[in-house]
């Protein structure tokens, strides 16, 4: 018999024929869900404060719009491939995406989620240098934190040795500056120092582009390197010729308050991905935007962008992003969070006050970033060996709650911390209820903790 | 062309330099129009042109001529009487007496328990082989780790696994991709250090970033840690004190294997035979060759100590690696010819008695307003130049252009001293003569030096 099918609230490794990623778990089974609200198999309801688990479902479920836009366009052609063909709503969602885009992004390029769009901007980084005579740039800089992908290609990008480890040394090796956080460095001064000195060592001809995020998510989250590090930067582009590439897999769409997090940066990007919040969980869909100096590069040059994979712009992921797009303009969402974000980082900042272990609560939009530390000094990391952030996940379920928290790293660039990231959607009463969790949840496990 | 049968004139060497011959690591532009020097003998420390001539050679050939140029008779000797007897054999499955005998010569004089020697055919083939040997050792004992940290500007070959070590991004990157996963950390360069940082708080300062950088790459997939005991590259950087033996404990916290690159450094630069000794490195491996055999023949060794080779003493193992020509029975006969001549000359003593007066006497040149600062030990030193004493402010890319190669390589070679001016780091004069040279040489490099460094000064700031 079929394991999985057994009806309980939870389905354990050795009950399901599902390969899982956590053997250990026991994941709730998620039956259903409106709102922001989760139902797993025995009814139980569970309030969503990060979008699906995973920074997705910015509008929350059952939007009825979204769900015709699918049925409609699936009875109308759901798949052809865009190597052979184009479809209205790839067309109209490139114009509308453009239409949001900072100042010169004319082009898009559609794939099917987060990786793949973060794994196409490496391409498309490469592919502009090639096309341009300067075959020497292949290296790509990020912060050593910085979370990009699972994939061969985008989780070289990361400088975690804990997710790379396992697949030395047959990543390409790629350079890491640590992140400007305010434990170490919270000027931003040392990233640039550091970043100087990696160009410099690699030769700056061989640098290809600088990755990352414009706001973190799970690496660090809703962490933004200091407006220093940013101007200078852009100082180093201009010398050195390199690329910017802003991995906007979760801020894209309106996350932190404008339609890219790029937006509130002091420099302009020459690539942006954007994956999750497009489809919103109704369809897996990913977009590169790029600068037109870089279609121009290959216009004048090979005139192929060779890179493809069979479900990119979909005309049924097409017209779910497009109904997407329609629904946050037409209910002002990307308003509703650039002016209710502050304030809701202000209630979690005052329902955390009392707590020892929280060391600050960021926040751009609806980003927040809750960062603990040791109670001893207010600095140092807790000892992963208490497993706070684990205890934090766990917690907050059993109090109906979905939270996303980052485990320590064994790099020392980033302690336990917890990541929330409500549905635009959300009401003043629903985000009041994530508030008071979050807090119940700290709360008990702060007092779970060996004194 | 068909081959000649009498010797070239100089300007038919001229000529058919100028459509054959590829020099290394050379401008071939600036050849087109100007003559290439064509050096056709030597004695001490002295070589002659085809034009007759003389220069004091202050890099001993490149760090590599260390008993000078006067003892080809004696060596020609023995190379020609190895020839008669046995020209060439291999060292694999079999191995012949010179190869054994060198083998026993190299471990007497090399440092504690490092009593195994490979042979190999140059510097860039021995830093070749122990990377190699380190990645096998540690697999040989179930662990995998495969990375190499070096240090910045450091140099350190050109072969591909040699060259990815190299810590002088200009060399590297024509060349990528390379062999990846060399993690670079900072070397021993103490002059542009802010004031007032002691000796104790610099080496604590690399140490720090030694460490960090190999918890950075992950400690358990770290091979080797290779370092010149006195990095030539940058300007003969010795070590602060306390610095090895903190790099020692570093690399033993870690399991990682240690390799002094002694290229430059063994058989007596700094004044002993091998610079490990010296600085109480205690290394697992050495890498040797210039001074093996003086360069008076082509050959280069991997030292490896009792611990190294325990693993490979077992079973079916064995260290997968060789080369037709490693240890060479003629090679190996002028090496052994070449150390019994400097112990006979007391070479290595010599070096060590010399140091301070060879030292005193380059100091002077500290006088000059271009002279930032003076560093090495032994017979290898290098001078800084610099633009403002006071704030060690250094020459931009530009000025060191024109300073070092449009007009101090040109003036010194007209003043008949060879030594060199290199801009891998910060720009550096490098005096490295061979170890033959006494109080005599010290004063005619020291005095050419001071003349042309004066006059560089006076052109450079009225440029």
């Amino acid at each position: 018999m079929a394991r999985g099918v057994s009806g309980e609230a939870v389905v354990r490794a050795h009950e399901t024929s599902v390969f899982p990623r956590e053997l250990d778990k026991a994941y709730p089974l998620i039956e259903r869900a409106e709102g922001v609200w989760l139902y797993d198999a025995a009814g139980n309801a569970i309030l969503d404060a990060v979008g699906g688990g995973a920074m997705v479902t910015s509008l929350g479920y059952g939007v009825r719009e979204l769900v015709e836009a699918a049925r409609e366009q699936a009875g109308r052609i759901p798949f052809v491939y865009n190597l052979r063909a184009t479809t209205p709503p790839q067309e109209r969602l490139a114009a509308e995406l453009v239409s949001i885009a900072p100042e010169g992004f004319g082009r898009v390029h559609f794939v099917t989620g987060g990786s793949e769009a973060n794994e196409l901007a490496l391409r498309l980084a490469r592919s502009y240098h090639v096309e341009r005579g300067e075959t020497s740039r292949w290296r790509f800089v990020t912060q050593a934190q910085a979370y990009h992908g699972p994939t061969w290609a985008t989780l070289a990008l990361t400088g975690r040795p804990g997710l790379q480890r396992p697949y030395e040394p047959y990543l390409s090796p790629q350079l890491h500056i640590p992140p400007s956080t305010w434990r170490f460095d919270p000027t931003g001064e040392a990233a640039l120092e550091a970043l100087d000195r990696a160009i410099e060592e690699a030769g700056p001809e061989t640098i290809a582009a600088f990755f990352s995020e414009p706001v973190s998510a799970a690496a660090l989250p809703a962490y933004s390197p200091p407006e220093r590090f940013w101007r200078g930067l852009d100082e180093r582009r201009r010398e050195h010729g390199f690329l910017v590439c802003l991995d906007e897999v979760v801020t894209g769409m309106g996350r932190t308050g404008t339609w890219f997090a790029a937006d509130q940066l002091p420099l302009v990007p020459d690539v942006i991905t954007t994956a999750k919040g497009l489809g919103a969980g109704y369809a897996p869909i990913g977009a590169v935007l790029c600068r037109d100096e870089l279609y121009e590069a290959v216009a004048a040059g090979s005139r192929s962008f060779e890179h493809g994979h069979t479900w990119d712009g979909a005309p049924l992921s097409c017209a779910v992003a497009l109904a997407v797009v329609a629904y946050l303009k037409s209910h002002r969402l990307v308003e509703r969070v650039r002016e209710r974000g502050p304030r809701l980082r202000e209630e979690l900042q005052a329902a955390l006050r009392g707590s020892r272990i929280v060391r600050e609560v960021r926040g751009r939009g609806f980003l927040l970033g809750i960062d603990y530390a040791d109670p001893s000094d207010g600095t140092s990391f807790l000892d992963p060996a208490l497993r706070v952030a684990s205890r934090v996940d766990e917690e907050a379920l059993r109090r109906g709650l979905l939270v996303y928290s980052t485990q320590p790293t064994a790099d020392g660039y980033a302690g336990d911390q917890t990541l929330l990231a409500p549905a635009f959607v959300s009401s003043d009463e629903e985000l009041a209820l994530i508030v008071k969790r979050v807090a119940d949840t700290v709360e008990a496990v702060e007092a779970s903790l060996p004194s | 062309m068909s081959s000649t049968e009498t010797r070239m004139s100089a300007a038919e060497l001229q000529e058919a330099a100028r459509d054959h011959l590829w020099l290394h690591f050379t401008r071939m532009a600036g050849y087109r129009e100007s003559e290439l020097p064509v050096i056709v003998r030597g004695d001490g420390c002295y070589l002659e042109d085809v034009n007759g001539k003389r220069y004091l050679d202050a890099l001993a050939g490149l760090f590599s001529v260390n008993i000078g140029y006067g003892f080809g008779e004696e060596i020609g000797e023995a190379a020609a009487a190895q020839m008669r007897e046995l020209p060439f054999y291999i060292n694999w499955t079999y191995a012949h007496p010179r190869s054994i005998e060198l083998a026993a010569e190299v471990a007497g004089l090399a440092p504690g328990d490092l009593n195994r020697v490979f042979f190999v055919s140059g510097g860039s083939e021995a830093v070749e082989a122990a990377w190699k040997l380190a990645r096998q050792y540690h697999a040989a004992r179930g662990e995998r780790r495969w990375k190499a940290v070096a240090r910045r500007i450091a140099y350190h070959g050109t072969t591909m696994g040699a060259l990815s070590i190299n810590g002088i991004a200009q060399l590297r990157t024509p060349f990528e991709p390379l062999v990846p996963d060399v993690v670079h950390v900072r070397n021993t360069n103490r002059y542009h250090r802010p004031d007032g940082e002691t000796e104790e708080e610099f080496t604590a300062f690399l140490l720090e970033d030694l460490e960090s950088a190999i918890e950075q790459a992950g400690t358990d997939t770290v091979a080797m840690v290779i370092m010149e005991p006195v990095q030539n590259a940058g300007g003969a950087f010795t070590p602060p004190a306390g610095y090895f033996r903190g790099v020692r404990e570093i690399c033993d916290r870690y399991g990682i294997l240690l390799c002094a690159d002694e290229t430059i450094t063994g058989f007596g630069r700094v004044g002993d035979w091998f610079a490990s000794t010296r600085y109480d490195i205690r290394p697992d491996l050495i890498t040797s060759a210039k001074g093996l055999s003086s360069s008076y023949g082509v050959i280069g060794a991997l030292i490896a100590s009792d611990r190294v080779m325990e693993p490979f003493l077992e079973g079916t193992k064995m260290y997968a690696h060789g080369m037709t020509f490693g240890g060479h029975p003629v090679q190996c006969a002028v090496a052994l010819k070449n150390i019994e001549i400097m112990k006979r000359e007391r070479i290595v003593e010599r070096v060590r008695e010399n140091e301070e007066r060879f030292r005193r006497t380059l100091s002077q040149l500290l006088e000059l307003e271009i002279a930032g600062d003076l560093r090495g030990a032994g017979y290898f030193w290098a001078l800084e130049i610099v633009k403002d004493k006071a704030t060690k402010e250094t020459f931009s890319p530009e000025e060191c252009e024109w300073l070092l190669r449009d007009f101090l390589s040109p003036r010194l070679f007209e003043r008949g001293l060879i030594c060199r001016a290199d801009d891998r780091g910060d720009p550096v004069i490098q005096i490295s003569p061979p170890l033959v040279a006494g109080p005599a040489q010290f004063d005619e490099i020291t005095g050419i030096l001071g003349d042309v460094l004066a006059e560089a000064w006076t052109k450079f700031t009225s440029r």
